[in-house]
């Protein structure tokens, strides 16, 4: 067999390929279409199918976990429990840990562990005793205003930026900012993570600026992981080159580029305090590939120039976060109160050596910050 | 072709061809020990030189694309990079052994050989066996063997041949030869070059779907008796094969870049045979060989030193040593053979990063030596009518220990109008250097696939059966089926991919089990004025017996129909009709059916001199590139033009 023809995902930016790639999963499975109409949704109730005791779920172990809305409750998966954890960030004594709607593993930017997941997967593989077949596993990593701002073009490898508009405040300030492009020429080639982007002051009423050959290289493809990459303040235009661990504590940039992620100085990114939103995460969904095609840095001027400090009034800005294969996936957030989706999660356990199937059949008293008392189906599988 | 594995003496036309090469009725694969071809216990087929040459072959792939039973499809397996392969009763390329004078070639680190990159210039014949016979020669022998056989010059003196030919997309090829045997000594030196320009992938794009390629062989050989009983033969050849692709990529932004993609491959080979006539007409023959490839494949941005290559090195060192001792109606055959292989595979990466360009080297297959002893042996007893051969090889290597083949064949001719032949025995593979070492670091996308040095060799049992009916003096009928059960297929394992925090590595396994069944039926006509015809119609079965479904890219129906005929008394056409059904390539996709048609027209102008044309797959039937799954052709038509000659020009020896 070809190996390049394997499945393949990008390194950051992932959510779209896996929405693609996990809604294929479970409708390549197929879900019945004969399901008898479903009772009236009771808030208090338990809510979400499949039913927590449905067959499906007869093999797997249970767990109810209280999930606070802050702070993190912590799982182990072999022999299921919840654990106390005194230093979550070097101890692998847990596997999976919630906090409000969010779910982590112990990997990745989360926690030294190599945990991992994957999903969501159609719950029928509970039934199952093998590790089905994925294309491939997530860590915990950071992400936030920029977290979808390409499309991936799988077949080619290539990264499309979505020509989102994202807006950074940094106190006062609030600037507008657009990814022009994550290609660039240098040395006789074309490069990729020499990113250009567009940039607006709404503070002051700026003019727009084009700011190229961002050097989001950090070592290249074979490089270490902690190799400098670009960081820009976009107050002074003033770039330099940090590593991840040097831009983790420092105040002097706004926005981080390296590789195919953007991160930005707030929240997990860094300690400056700056939030974004992409003014334009609702149409992601709907975009699909082809048409972020089309889309080229003139075309998208208009959008940009439109785009005033009104235009992000009500809009919720946030610092950096973790996500995981579980973010967005897991929960129903346009329910009232939220819902569990249906779906099955292959987890890594924090040796990153024993694999886990996981669901969450149900929520009892849901709130709008936290699932309250949450079901947890667990299943340990061989291969 | 079939005719000499039948045995019925070909006539050429008039003026083309006009010598027959010596001993072309005898063949030596089959058994290890000379044999007339119809009487052979092992069925053996035989593509000489001078039918290459009529099918318009500059190559063995080529020689070997229209031959019934046999697949040699390179759009199966892509080009650049890749091989013109063979399947024979439907095992693909890595398990069917191509042997030089029966010493193995070396394939790359997967195992394969581009049958594309051998010359028949210098070549005297090709046998062709099929089903398992790795009790003779080992691993690899699984679906059969082919045996690119060169051999001494006939004639006394000086002599030689030379052949110059343009072809479609600016070709060319150009061999020669040269030989002089004084006494029982012989010396030769022979040279090839060929050429051709690639095909455009799309009218719109500079990607090429078949590069430009070009390739050279340059070989020695010698020969002396140096006692009465004591021959001594030399061989030393050189191949070098560059293929020039490109490709482009859009980087969104920038726009579409330029990636020149090439392949080098030099392959050496030294050979010393030496040959001892003992009492009683026994023989002993030792073979002392080492074989040396390196090829580098590689990716650059067109104008840029930004890119990879894939370095990879082989080397091959053997020793061989068999005795055949007649006794009576008797023949025993004992050999013994050590063989030692070292190779490593490299990928140099050249990044643009902040700092400049950084190459950096690292290893994807990590130097690995491995070693093999084997021992064989094989009786064939001759009773009366009957002929039975067993025979059995047992192996000790050094990476996963013994293994056994053994191989029971008979041959019953109860008139001399009908031969039946059978046999039964098994076929091995070990696993190659790629799936024992290969590191493919793909963690940026997720995955990487690394060997396994646990694997265990592939193995089959086959049998096969065939029938040979010489109607009349002009008109012989064969019919044969074949079975086979292949265990341990070593395939990537990607439903038991391992985590490693976030990357999956998927390694080599033991997972297939497959069978192939099969059959062929073939009818050969000498007609009257000089008329030939062959018409060959081939049936294989395969399974997946893992996934419950057939083998990828195995066609289950081919039809093969050739016609010489002489048009004057010295013009010659053969024409070549090959049908392939559609295929199965995987559970969404099929390859569509197709024909291909070969012409060749030839006139003989002066002594042995032959001026000739014609079209390889004259339809022009090609892959749509934009087509998954595609085994037509890559290339569609091809003329041809061109002459030969055999020197002196005027043989006036008997």
């Amino acid at each position: 067999m070809n190996e390049t023809a394997l499945p393949t995902h990008a390194r950051n930016g992932f959510l779209p390929l896996l929405l693609a790639v996990s809604v294929a999963f479970v409708s390549a499975c197929g879900d019945s279409a004969d399901a008898a109409p479903a009772p009236a949704p009771d808030p208090r109730a338990v809510v979400g199918p499949p039913k927590d005791d449905d067959a499906v779920y007869a093999s797997a172990r249970r767990l109810e976990v209280d999930v606070p809305p802050k702070g993190r409750v912590y799982l182990r998966l072999s022999d299921p429990a919840v654990v106390e954890v005194l230093d979550p960030t070097a101890d692998n004594g847990w596997d999976l840990a919630l906090e409000g709607y969010d779910v982590y593993t112990n990997g990745g930017a989360s926690g030294k562990g190599a945990g991992a997941a994957f999903g969501p997967l159609d719950v029928q593989d509970f039934l199952g005793t093998h590790a089905p077949a994925v294309p491939f596993l997530l860590q915990d990593k950071p992400g936030g205003a920029f977290f979808d701002w390409y499309a991936y073009d799988a077949e080619s490898h290539a990264l499309w930026s979505r020509y989102h508009v994202v807006g950074l405040r940094d106190g006062q300030r609030l600037w507008k900012v657009q990814v022009l492009g994550y290609y660039g020429v240098r040395d006789g080639a074309t490069v990729p993570a020499l990113y250009r982007i567009r940039v607006a002051d709404l503070t002051s009423g700026g003019a727009t600026t084009e700011i190229g050959d961002l050097d989001g290289t950090a070592g290249g493809a074979g490089g270490a992981e902690d190799q400098p990459a670009a960081c820009l303040d976009l107050g002074t235009g003033e770039r330099r080159l940090l590593t991840s661990t040097q831009a983790a504590s420092s105040n002097d940039w706004h926005l981080c580029f390296r590789r195919a992620s953007i991160r930005v100085n707030g929240g997990a990114g860094g300690p400056r305090g700056v939030v974004g939103v992409d003014l334009d995460q609702a149409t992601t969904a709907g975009e699909t590939l082809a048409s972020v095609q089309k889309r080229t840095a003139a075309s998208e001027l208009a959008h940009f120039d439109q785009c005033t400090r009104d235009s992000f009034s009500g809009m919720a800005f946030h610092g950096d976060r973790i996500v995981s294969a579980f973010t967005d996936l897991w929960v129903d957030e346009s329910a009232s109160p939220p819902a569990p989706r249906p779906g099955a999660y292959l987890v890594t356990d924090a040796s990153g050596k024993k694999k886990f199937l996981v669901a969450f059949p149900s929520f009892q008293n849901p709130t709008a910050v936290s699932p309250g008392k949450v079901v947890v189906r667990i299943k340990s599988l061989e291969g | 072709m079939l005719f000499f594995t039948l045995g019925i003496p070909w006539r050429t036309a008039r003026g083309d061809d006009a010598k027959q090469a010596p001993f072309s009725d005898v063949v030596v694969t089959g058994t290890r020990t000379p044999e007339r071809s119809q009487r052979s216990a092992v069925k053996t087929d035989v593509v000489t030189r001078e039918e290459s040459e009529r099918r318009g072959a500059g190559n063995v792939a080529e020689a070997l694309a229209t031959q019934p039973g046999v697949q040699v499809n390179p759009g199966a397996y892509g080009y650049l990079g890749n091989v013109g392969a063979i399947q024979i009763q439907g095992f693909d390329l890595r398990r069917v052994l191509v042997l030089e004078d029966g010493e193995p070639v070396l394939g790359d680190v997967g195992g394969a050989v581009d049958l594309s990159g051998i010359p028949t210039s210098d070549i005297e014949r090709i046998e062709i066996v099929t089903g398992p016979t790795s009790a003779l020669y080992g691993s690899s022998a699984l679906g059969g063997v082919v045996n690119i056989i060169t051999g001494p010059p006939s004639r006394a003196g000086g002599s030689g041949r030379a052949r110059a030919e343009r072809r479609s997309r600016d070709g060319l090829l150009a061999a020669g030869g040269m030989s002089y045997r004084w006494r029982t000594a012989w010396i030769g030196a022979e040279s090839s070059v060929r050429r051709e320009d690639g095909v455009a992938r799309l009218p719109d794009r500079p990607d090429t779907q078949v590069p430009d390629r070009e390739s050279h062989m340059l070989g020695i050989r010698g020969g002396a008796s140096i006692a009465d009983n004591l021959d001594v033969r030399f061989r030393a050849r050189w191949l070098h094969d560059s293929q020039d692709g490109l490709s482009s990529r859009m980087a969104p932004g920038v726009g579409r870049y330029l990636l020149d993609e090439g392949a080098r491959t030099d392959r050496f080979t030294i050979h010393l045979v030496q040959s001892l006539q003992a009492a009683g007409g026994s023989t002993i023959r030792a073979t002392l060989g080492r074989q040396w490839a390196a090829n580098e494949t590689s990716t650059f941005q067109r104008g840029s030193v930004v890119g990879d290559r894939h370095l990879r090195r082989h080397e091959m060192h053997s020793a061989e040593v068999v005795s055949a001792t007649a006794d009576g109606p008797r023949t025993w055959v004992f050999g013994g053979r050590g063989e030692g292989e070292r190779f490593d595979q490299r990928l140099v990466r050249s990044e643009s990063l902040s700092g400049g360009v950084l190459t950096r080297e690292t290893s994807e297959v990590a130097p690995r030596a491995l070693a093999k002893i084997a021992a064989y042996g094989q009786l064939q007893w001759k009773l009366g009518s009957l002929t039975l051969l067993p025979g059995a090889r047992l192996e000790a290597h050094s990476q996963y220990g013994e293994d056994v083949a053994p191989r029971f064949a008979a041959a019953w001719r109860p008139v001399d109008e009908l031969t039946l032949r059978a046999s039964v025995g098994r076929g091995f593979r070990s696993p190659t250097a790629k799936e024992l070492g290969f590191a493919f670091d793909h963690a940026v996308y997720g995955y990487r696939v690394i060997g396994n040095p646990d694997l265990r060799p592939e193995a089959s049992w086959g049998t096969n059966a065939d029938a040979t009916v010489r109607l009349d003096a002009r008109q012989v009928v064969r019919a044969g089926v074949f079975a086979n059960w292949v265990t341990d297929l070593i395939d990537l394992d990607l439903a038991h991919g391992t985590p490693n925090g976030a990357v999956v590595d998927y390694r080599y396994a033991n997972i297939g089990r497959a069978r192939t069944v099969g059959g062929q039926i073939a009818l050969v006509s000498q007609l009257p004025r000089g008329f030939r015809t062959e018409v060959a119609y081939d049936y294989l079965y395969t399974r997946d017996d893992v996934n419950a479904r057939p083998l990828g890219g195995r066609p289950p129906h081919t039809v093969t129909a050739a016609l010489r005929a002489p048009l004057a008394d010295v013009c010659a056409l053969d024409v070549r009709l090959r049908a392939v059904t559609g295929a199965f390539v995987d559970p969404s996709t099929r390859s569509p059916g197709y024909a291909t048609l070969d012409v060749r027209v030839s006139r003989a102008i002066y002594g042995t001199a032959v001026a000739y044309l014609g079209a390889l797959n004259a339809t022009d039937t090609h892959q749509d590139p934009l087509r998954r799954g595609d085994l037509r052709p890559p290339v569609g038509r091809t003329l041809y033009a061109g002459i030969k000659a055999d020197f002196p020009l005027q043989d006036d020896e008997p």
